[in-house]
């Protein structure tokens, strides 16, 4: 009779066993999915609030704004015809170096200049025979010629050579993008092939690299 | 098996009456196992159950969309309005702790939008709730919690926001309640013409893609805004339209207003000048009225000549050329360089009334502009079609159009002759409307042709942008107002497509009432005010728009320049 209790006890316990082990599969499952809706959900806030950030973002740098500040600061302007090339060999062929030559992008704060070059500038410069007209013509058709450079120092960008800047004489930086022909030296010759490929600093560079590793050698 | 003590019975009673109550103790304790037993089976089962099958807790709150309103994004997925949860900061007057005048100094120094009267005067209120700040930041929100009074309470709401502001707001629309309908439901623009789509529980996860180019709008805005300010003009409006598609690249109508803050807005601002508002556009109208006259074939030859020489006097009516425009035998290309008035009326009168009125209506100018948008005016069509009537509408009077009318008719001069409705939704690549042929290939090449010569030697001249073969032609026309036309209020057009060797984009510029300066030597007409806002926009956007800027190419006009004479100047050669 003992015997038979205890046996009975065992296949209870057995089953109960059994049971709890069927059990335990749908909690973990249950676990798992509970896991994972939370990380659901925070999916779902951080996008909220990638949203909203993103949001604040758009707002404070909103095109008017960045206009304004465009307006005020920096002055940056369109690229005018002259700063696209057709194709790779047109690319090729330009030639920083020369007077005439694109203005390479980088960071060249201006010289200050002083005051009477600023006026006369716009005048040699920027726009030959506009400037003779406001010359030589009579003041009753020289204002006619007037708006021309004024137009131009709104629409071109940065003039090419140096001796232009002061047409926008409180700019404190050049302001020409040409990322095609980018390099770090603003005036290194670049596409000279046969000598000027790399630049003369870049050759001393290599030259005293390769002096370091045969004396390492050695 | 649980282990059963039976009460000891008592020896005197009889056996069967033992065995009788041990089955009976058996059958309850057999019930009660039983019943302890579906117990067990029973929570275990709902267990499972829930573990298996049951959906995630949060899952009611996925499930729907968290966005109240669908967003409105540009052809570059730039967002123009978007619906966020904002701060919202507000007071429980009666749940008040603190001194009430000090809690309104406090908030009128962390919110400097209102003084401490106006703050004071909402903590004493009357009610239960009243808001203070509407749209407060997460650190202003800080600063007030910070206060420590818990009768002002925070709440995130769904806000609708404009994040550029004032761009585009006359596409965009705005929504909110009106006097009549307190429901906030979209009230202009995209916002009311797509309300229905926007706030669709199972679309407004999905954005609205427009067809407008958010930076082109906004140089075409700032470009227009400046010359509104510097010629004082009464308004202004700016159209770029792809002329492939029809698809509006940038829409301005000034003065704007911020869809953000609508109220105390006037009824000025909110009017779309670009669809709502008619003007006749003068000089604008004479390319169209040409094509339609080559087109016909009334025109075969560019060199043929018509009498520029005096006046020309229909019945009651004159009709004069400026002052400044030559009085000779004009030729076609001539007429429009020079934008004679006497020669294009004479045209006009050849072509007659029927074909006039047919070229008009085959470019929309019967009806409102095709556009999406719910703001639109019917043109002010001629009541009756006279001799005078069809001889002035060719140069642009007494007909009002709308500045998107114009922008479509330019884009189906120089398209190739196909009429497309515009629209302001984006269009995927190759799904543009087949629309309809309006003008031969043939006139359309010579349209071109046409148009660039007045940029490069007539009104137009100031609206060129280098390397971008920039076509148009200048339209001033004088406001019809009470006892007359104006002489010196007028509206000043320029209407333009480039670039003209593969014409891709229609820019239209529009002056309304533009007061002269210094700088244009107190002229008002297109060439001066309207044609330079153009070209800047084209120098400023052209690129981006996928027009590769370039000096080296133009459309061929070589067969037309020596028909232009201009005095003493190259090119002058073979006239007379």
């Amino acid at each position: 009779m003992l015997g038979l209790a205890w046996k009975s006890l065992g296949w209870f316990l057995a089953s109960v066993a059994v049971a709890l082990g069927f059990l335990l599969v749908p909690l973990q499952v249950a676990a798992e999915r509970k896991k994972l809706d939370r990380t659901v959900v925070e999916i779902a806030r951080a996008q909220r609030e990638i949203r909203a950030l993103e949001t604040e973002f758009d707002t404070r740098a909103n095109l008017a704004q960045l206009d304004k500040w465009n307006a005020e600061k920096l002055g940056l302007v369109a690229p005018s015809a002259g700063q696209f090339v057709a194709d790779e060999a047109a690319l090729a062929a330009l030639e920083p170096s020369s007077p005439n030559g694109p203005q390479l992008a980088s960071f060249k704060p201006l010289a200050p200049l002083p005051a009477a070059d600023a006026a006369v500038a716009p005048a040699t410069v920027a726009a030959a025979p506009v400037a003779v007209a406001v010359a030589t013509v009579s003041p009753k058709t020289a204002p006619a010629s007037v708006p021309a450079p004024r137009a131009q120092a709104a629409i071109v960008p940065a003039p090419v050579s140096p001796r232009t800047k002061p047409t926008r004489d409180a700019a404190p930086v050049g302001r020409t993008a040409m990322a095609a022909v980018a390099t770090p030296k603003p005036r290194a010759a670049v596409a000279m092939l046969d000598r000027a490929l790399l630049d003369d600093s870049m050759l001393g560079d290599l030259r005293s690299g390769a002096r370091a590793e045969t004396r390492s050698r050695k | 098996m649980t282990t059963l003590v039976a009460r000891p019975v008592p020896a005197r009673r009889g056996n069967e009456q033992r065995h009788a109550l041990v089955a009976v103790a058996h059958v309850r304790l057999m019930i009660l196992m039983l019943l302890i037993m579906a117990g067990f089976v029973l929570v275990i089962g709902r267990i499972a159950l829930l573990g298996i099958l049951s959906a995630p807790a949060g899952a009611a709150n996925l499930v729907v969309n968290p966005q109240v309103r669908g967003d409105i994004l540009d052809r570059n997925g730039q967002p123009l309005a978007r619906t966020i949860d904002a701060w919202t900061i507000g007071v429980r007057p009666p749940q008040l702790l603190g001194d009430r005048q000090d809690l309104a100094d406090s908030l009128a120094r962390l919110m400097p939008g209102h003084d401490a009267g106006w703050y004071f005067q909402k903590l004493t209120m009357r009610a239960k709730f009243t808001y203070l700040e509407k749209h407060a930041s997460p650190d202003l929100v800080n600063k007030v919690h910070a206060l420590g009074e818990p009768g002002l309470v925070f709440a995130r709401e769904p806000e609708r926001l404009y994040p550029q502001s004032t761009m585009a707001a006359h596409v965009l629309g705005y929504i909110g309640p009106t006097a009549t309908d307190a429901h906030i439901a979209g009230r202009a623009g995209i916002e009311r013409a797509f309300d229905e789509r926007l706030s669709d529980p199972r679309r407004r996860g999905e954005p609205i893609a427009l067809s407008i180019d958010a930076r082109v709008q906004a140089a075409m805005e700032s470009e227009l805004g400046r010359a509104m300010t510097n010629f004082k003009a009464k308004a202004a409006t700016g159209v770029v339209l792809d002329v492939h598609t029809g698809e509006v690249i940038s829409m301005v109508s000034l003065p704007v207003y911020n869809p953000n803050k609508i109220s105390g807005t006037s009824s000025d601002a909110l009017r779309n000048n670009v669809t709502q508002s008619v003007y006749e556009l003068g000089s604008t109208f004479k390319p169209i009225a040409m094509a339609a006259a080559i087109n016909d074939g009334v025109i075969t030859d560019m060199t043929r000549r018509f009498d520029a020489t005096k006046p020309l006097k229909v019945g009651r009516f004159t009709i004069h050329d400026d002052r400044g425009d030559p009085k000779r035998w004009l030729n076609i290309p001539e007429t429009l360089v020079y934008s004679s008035n006497v020669v294009t009326a004479q045209i006009a009168d050849r072509m007659g009334k029927e074909r006039m009125a047919a070229m008009f209506t085959a470019l929309g100018f019967g009806e409102r502009p095709a556009i999406e948008l719910r703001e639109r005016a019917g043109p002010i069509w001629p009541r009756y079609w006279g001799r005078t009537t069809v001889m002035t509408t060719a140069y642009g009077h007494g007909i009002a159009i709308t500045p998107l009318h114009l922008a479509n008719a330019y884009a189906t001069l120089v398209n190739g002759g196909i009429y497309r409705p515009t629209t302001l939704l984006k269009v995927a690549p190759g799904a543009a409307p087949k629309g309809r042929r309006v003008l031969t290939e043939a006139t359309s090449a010579r349209m071109r042709q046409l148009l660039r010569l007045v940029v490069l030697l007539g009104t137009g001249r100031k609206g060129d942008a280098p390397g971008y073969r920039v076509g148009g032609k200048t339209g001033t026309g004088e406001i019809a107002g009470a006892g007359g036309y104006s002489r010196s209020k007028n509206v000043s057009t320029f209407a333009a497509a480039f670039p003209m060797d593969a014409p891709r984009y229609v820019v239209v510029a529009m002056l309304d009432s533009p007061n002269g300066t210094a700088e244009t030597f107190g002229l008002t007409t297109a060439a001066w005010n309207a044609a330079p806002v153009v070209g800047r926009v084209i120098s400023r956007t052209g690129a981006m728009l996928g027009v590769t800027p370039d000096t080296s190419r133009d459309i061929d006009v070589s067969q037309l320049l020596p028909l232009v004479w201009t005095g003493d100047k190259k090119p002058a050669a073979t006239a007379e």
